[in-house]
C-alpha cells in the first residue's frame, strides 16, 4: 500500500512537472495554439506591393461581359439574350438554366449588390431571385427566411468538389453568407467572404455552377474562358471613385499620388470628419490599408493560380463566433426531418486531426480544412461603405455605428486579430470615425 | 481515486487551456509540443544553418520564410508523404515505422552573390530502401518517363519543384491521325513534327540535389550552392528539367474535367546549364519540394538519369502553401488541378507506427472520348 502512495506521488508529481515543463517550453503566456498560428500565419510569402497580378484586364470585353453579366445597354435593365449559359454538357448532362443571371442577386442600382432587406419589399415573389432559390438551398427548410429577411444565401462550399464522394463532410459542410456588393472588387486579393476564390473567372464559374441549376454537377464546358474574363472584366470595371483606376497601372498619371497619399480621394472637410480620418489611420489602416480603397493590401507574392485558396490575407475578428442571427449549422436530413451536426475533420498545424463539430461559420477553414483558418474571412474594401449596409459576412450589423461599436467590444478584442490590432474608443471617437466612414 | 483525480486536473488544466467554447474532438495526435518558441526557431536563421540537427530542426512544424527576392530565406519541415508526383509510388518502410522520419530544407538566396544555398537535413531515412514496384498496381512506365521498376542499390535526392502554370505553356505535338503524344516543343526543336496537332500545356520546370546517403543511423546532412541568375543541379554541370502531367492519349483527355481523364507524367530532356529559371522566378510560381528515392546502380553523365525522377516519393513538402502540408497529410494534386478544397487530406495510415505505401493520385487512362456513343 506505501508502495502505491509513493508512485500515486510520483505520478502527480510528474504530472505537475509535465505541466510546468510545458508552460516553460512554450514561453510564458504563449499557448500551444499560439504557437501553431504563428507558424500557419507566418508560412506564407506575402507582399504588400500595390500590384494586381490576379486581375483578368485586358483579357475580357468589359462591353460584352457586362451583356454576359445580365445587364442591358443601358447599364440598369436585366438582359439575358446572353447570360444564359445551358446545353449539353459533357459533365453534367443536359444542363437547364433557372433563368438567374448574375444581375439577379447583384444589382446596378446597388453598387452590384442584393437589394435591400427584407427582399420582399423591393423584389417581387416571382421574380428569378426567388423562385430560383431552390439551386442555393437545396432542401434546407431554413433557406427561404434567412435569404428573405436577412439576405443571407445557403451555400455549400465543397458542393462542386467531384473528388470526394457526396456525403463527405467537406461536402456537407455549408454556411450562410450574404451576396457582397462587387464595387471595387478589382482592389481585393480573393473573392467571396472569405477569400476563397483566388480570381475572378473562377469566381464566376462557380456562380453560374451554384445559382442556376439544381445539381451538384459541374459545367465547365458550358461557360467557355472566353466569356467568364468577359464577366470578369465587367466586374473589374466597376470602379468608384472613377481616379481609383490608376492604382491599377504604374505609369498612370495619379498612380504615385493615389500610393503615397492613402487618403487623397477623400474629401475630408469637417472637424469631425478629420478628426475621424485620424482615428481611423490609428485604428483600421493596419488591417485596411489598400490606399484609396481601404481593402487590404497583403497577398501571396507569385502566381495566384498556383492551388486553392487563399490569395489574400484572411482575418478572424470574432464575428462568426457570435453567430448574431442565430443561424442553424446542422444539416437538415429530408429523411427524418431531423437536423443533424456536421462533423468537420479539420487539421492543425503540427497534423493534429480535430473532429470540429460545427456550430457556427467557419469561415475558410470549412474549404480549407485547417485549424488556424477558423472563423477568418477577407478584409472588405471601404469606398462608399456608407450605401452597402447590412455589414459583415452575415449582414448582422444594420448600420455603421453598430460596426464600429463592435470593434471596441470584447468580441472584437479577443479575437485571433483583434488581440493584434486591439481598438478602444470613446463615444465621441466613435462619433468622428463614423463621419469619416460616411464620406468613404 | 482521489490522486487519480489530481493526475487528470493539470491535465485538464492544459487542455482547457487549448480548448474554444466549443466543444470539439482531437482523434488522433501527431502532435508535438514545440520544444523551442517560435521566436526562437526564427531567429535560427539569423545564423548560418549548422551541418547537424539541430532543436530547431525537431521543432520547425512548416516553412518560414525571411527577406525578399535579392535576399532572404526559406526554412521549412518535411514530412514523409506531404507531396508527390502524379503516379508516384510513396515509399513507406517495410516495418511500418515512419515516426522517426523527419527532414529539414534551409534555402538561402543572395542576388549579389549570385548563390542559392541549399541545407538538407533528414534523420530516420532507411539505409538504402529496396524498391519493389508491380506494373499495373504501382508502376506505369510510358515512354515519356521510363524509370526502372525495381532498385536495391539506392539513395535519396531533393527536388525543387516549380510550375508555369497561369504563366506560360509549352507545345505539345500529337499525331493527328493517332491522337497519341508524339513530345514536346522540346523533343522536336526544329518545329513540330509533320501531321501533328499542337496543344499548349503548364509545366513543371524541376532542379535536384546530388545523391545523398544516410548514415548508419538514418540521418542526412547535405549542402550545396547552385546559382542564382539560371537555377541548375547541384554540381552545376546539368541545367534543370521539366515535367508534365498530361493525356498521352487525346482521345482519353478531357480538357473540361481533366482529372476525369487521363494524366500521364512526362519528362523534357535535360537543358544546358544557363537555360533555367533565376530563383524568383521559382519563387514566384510556386515551391514544392519533393525528396525522391533513386537508383544508384547505373551510371549516367553527371549522374542525371534520362527519366530524370524514378516515381517513388519519400519525404517532401509544399513551402508554397499556406503552412505547408502538416505531418501525416498529403498534398492533393488532383484537387490543385481541379480546383477543389480542401488541397491537404489525412494519408491512410497516418505516419506513425502503421503507414502505408501509396500512389499518387494515378490517372492512367481516362474514357475514350472518341468512340462512338452507344
Amino acid at each position: 500500500m506505501k508502495t502505491k502512495k509513493i508512485n500515486n506521488h510520483h505520478l502527480i508529481a510528474a504530472a505537475v512537472l509535465l505541466s510546468a515543463g510545458f508552460a516553460l517550453q512554450a514561453d510564458a503566456g504563449v499557448s500551444n495554439d499560439d504557437f501553431l498560428l504563428e507558424f500557419f500565419e507566418e508560412g506564407v510569402r506575402y507582399t504588400d506591393r500595390i500590384e494586381f497580378p490576379n486581375r483578368v484586364g485586358a483579357l475580357g470585353d468589359v462591353t460584352l461581359g457586362q451583356g454576359q453579366f445580365g445587364i442591358a445597354a443601358d447599364g440598369v435593365s436585366a438582359d439575358s439574350t446572353t447570360a444564359i449559359f445551358e446545353g449539353n454538357s459533357t459533365i453534367a448532362g443536359p444542363v437547364v438554366s433557372n433563368g438567374r443571371l448574375c444581375f439577379t442577386c447583384h444589382r446596378p442600382d446597388q453598387r452590384l449588390g442584393l437589394n435591400k432587406l427584407p427582399l420582399r419589399d423591393h423584389i417581387p415573389q416571382d421574380d428569378v431571385l426567388f423562385t430560383g432559390l431552390v439551386a442555393d438551398t437545396g432542401t434546407e427548410p431554413l433557406g427561404l427566411v434567412n435569404f428573405d429577411d436577412l439576405g443571407l444565401l445557403f451555400h455549400r462550399p465543397g458542393r462542386f468538389n467531384p473528388l470526394l464522394p457526396e456525403t463527405d463532410p467537406f461536402r456537407q459542410v455549408f454556411f450562410w453568407r450574404k451576396s457582397s456588393p462587387l464595387l471595387n472588387v478589382v482592389f481585393t486579393f480573393g473573392n467571396l467572404n472569405d477569400g476563397r476564390m483566388r480570381e475572378l473567372t473562377e469566381t464566376t464559374r462557380g456562380a453560374f455552377f451554384t445559382h442556376t441549376q439544381n445539381t451538384d454537377l459541374r459545367f465547365d464546358d458550358l461557360l467557355p474562358l472566353d466569356a467568364m474574363r468577359n464577366v470578369a472584366a465587367f466586374m473589374e470595371s466597376t470602379i468608384d471613385p472613377p481616379e481609383l483606376a490608376d492604382l491599377l497601372d504604374e505609369g498612370a498619371p495619379l498612380y504615385n499620388t493615389l500610393v503615397n497619399d492613402p487618403y487623397y480621394t477623400v474629401n475630408a472637410v469637417t472637424p469631425a470628419e478629420q478628426r475621424g480620418k485620424q482615428i481611423f489611420q490609428q485604428n483600421c489602416f493596419s488591417c485596411h490599408n489598400m490606399p484609396n480603397v481601404f481593402s487590404n493590401r497583403d497577398h501571396v507574392d507569385g502566381a495566384p493560380l498556383a492551388f486553392p485558396p487563399h490569395y489574400g490575407h484572411v482575418m478572424d475578428i470574432g464575428v462568426a463566433q457570435q453567430n448574431f442571427h442565430n443561424l442553424e449549422f446542422r444539416r437538415f436530413d429530408v429523411d427524418t426531418g431531423e437536423r443533424v451536426p456536421i462533423v468537420l475533420p479539420i487539421v492543425k498545424q503540427d497534423g493534429t486531426r480535430i473532429m470540429w463539430t460545427v456550430t457556427n461559420d467557419l469561415g475558410v477553414a470549412a474549404a480549407t480544412g485547417r485549424y488556424e483558418d477558423l472563423h477568418r474571412f477577407k478584409v472588405p474594401q471601404l469606398r462608399r461603405v456608407k450605401e452597402l449596409a447590412p455589414y459583415f459576412h452575415d449582414n448582422s450589423m444594420a448600420t455603421l455605428a453598430d460596426v464600429i461599436d463592435y470593434f471596441d467590444s470584447p468580441a472584437y478584442n479577443n479575437s485571433k486579430d483583434g488581440r493584434k490590432h486591439p481598438i478602444h474608443l470613446n463615444a465621441g471617437q466613435k462619433a468622428d470615425l463614423l463621419a469619416f466612414l460616411n464620406i468613404l | 481515486m482521489q490522486y487519480r483525480s489530481l493526475l487528470v486536473l493539470p491535465l485538464l488544466v492544459l487542455l482547457g487551456c487549448e480548448q474554444t467554447s466549443e466543444k470539439q474532438r482531437e482523434e488522433s495526435t501527431a502532435a508535438t509540443e514545440q520544444a523551442l518558441s517560435y521566436n526562437s526557431i526564427r531567429a535560427s536563421m539569423n545564423a548560418p544553418p549548422k551541418p547537424f540537427w539541430t532543436a530547431a530542426d525537431e521543432a520547425i512544424l512548416g516553412p518560414i520564410w525571411k527577406g525578399n527576392d535579392d535576399h532572404g530565406s526559406l526554412y521549412t519541415a518535411l514530412w514523409r508523404g506531404a507531396n508527390a508526383a502524379l503516379e508516384d509510388y510513396v515509399y513507406a518502410p517495410p516495418d511500418g515505422d515512419c515516426s522517426g522520419v523527419k527532414g529539414s530544407v534551409r534555402v538561402d538566396w543572395d542576388k549579389a552573390q549570385n548563390t542559392v544555398h541549399f541545407m538538407i537535413k533528414m534523420r530516420g531515412m532507411p539505409v538504402n530502401p529496396t524498391i519493389d514496384r508491380t506494373p499495373g498496381v504501382n508502376f506505369w512506365p510510358n515512354a515519356f518517363h521510363n524509370p526502372p521498376e525495381d532498385f536495391t542499390v539506392t539513395g535519396y535526392r531533393l527536388w525543387s519543384v516549380f510550375s508555369t502554370i497561369n504563366t506560360a505553356n509549352t507545345k505539345f505535338y500529337y499525331s493527328a491521325q493517332t491522337l497519341l503524344l508524339l513530345g514536346s516543343e522540346h523533343d522536336f526543336p526544329g518545329g513540330p513534327p509533320a501531321d501533328s496537332i499542337e496543344v499548349g500545356f503548364p509545366v513543371f520546370p524541376l532542379i535536384s540535389s546530388g545523391m545523398m546517403q544516410p548514415d548508419a543511423n538514418g540521418l542526412i546532412i547535405h549542402e550545396y550552392t547552385i546559382p542564382y541568375d539560371h537555377v541548375t543541379q547541384e554540381g552545376g554541370t546539368t541545367g534543370h528539367a521539366i515535367v508534365s502531367f498530361i493525356p498521352h492519349d487525346l482521345c482519353q483527355g478531357n480538357a473540361a474535367d481533366p482529372t476525369a481523364g487521363q494524366l500521364r507524367p512526362y519528362v523534357s530532356p535535360w537543358f544546358p546549364v544557363g537555360t533555367g529559371p533565376s530563383w524568383p522566378q521559382v519563387l514566384h510560381s510556386g515551391l514544392f519540394f519533393d525528396g525522391t528515392i533513386e537508383d544508384i546502380t547505373t551510371p549516367y553523365p553527371n549522374n542525371d538519369p534520362p527519366y530524370v525522377y524514378s516515381g517513388v516519393a519519400f519525404i517532401s513538402n509544399v513551402p508554397a502553401l499556406q503552412g505547408g502540408v502538416p505531418n501525416g497529410y498529403h498534398f492533393q494534386i488532383g484537387s490543385a488541378i481541379r480546383n477543389v478544397q480542401p488541397v491537404v487530406l489525412p494519408i491512410d495510415g497516418g505516419n506513425g507506427l502503421a503507414c502505408q505505401p501509396f500512389v499518387s493520385f494515378p490517372r492512367v487512362s481516362g474514357p475514350n472520348l472518341c468512340a462512338p456513343s452507344p
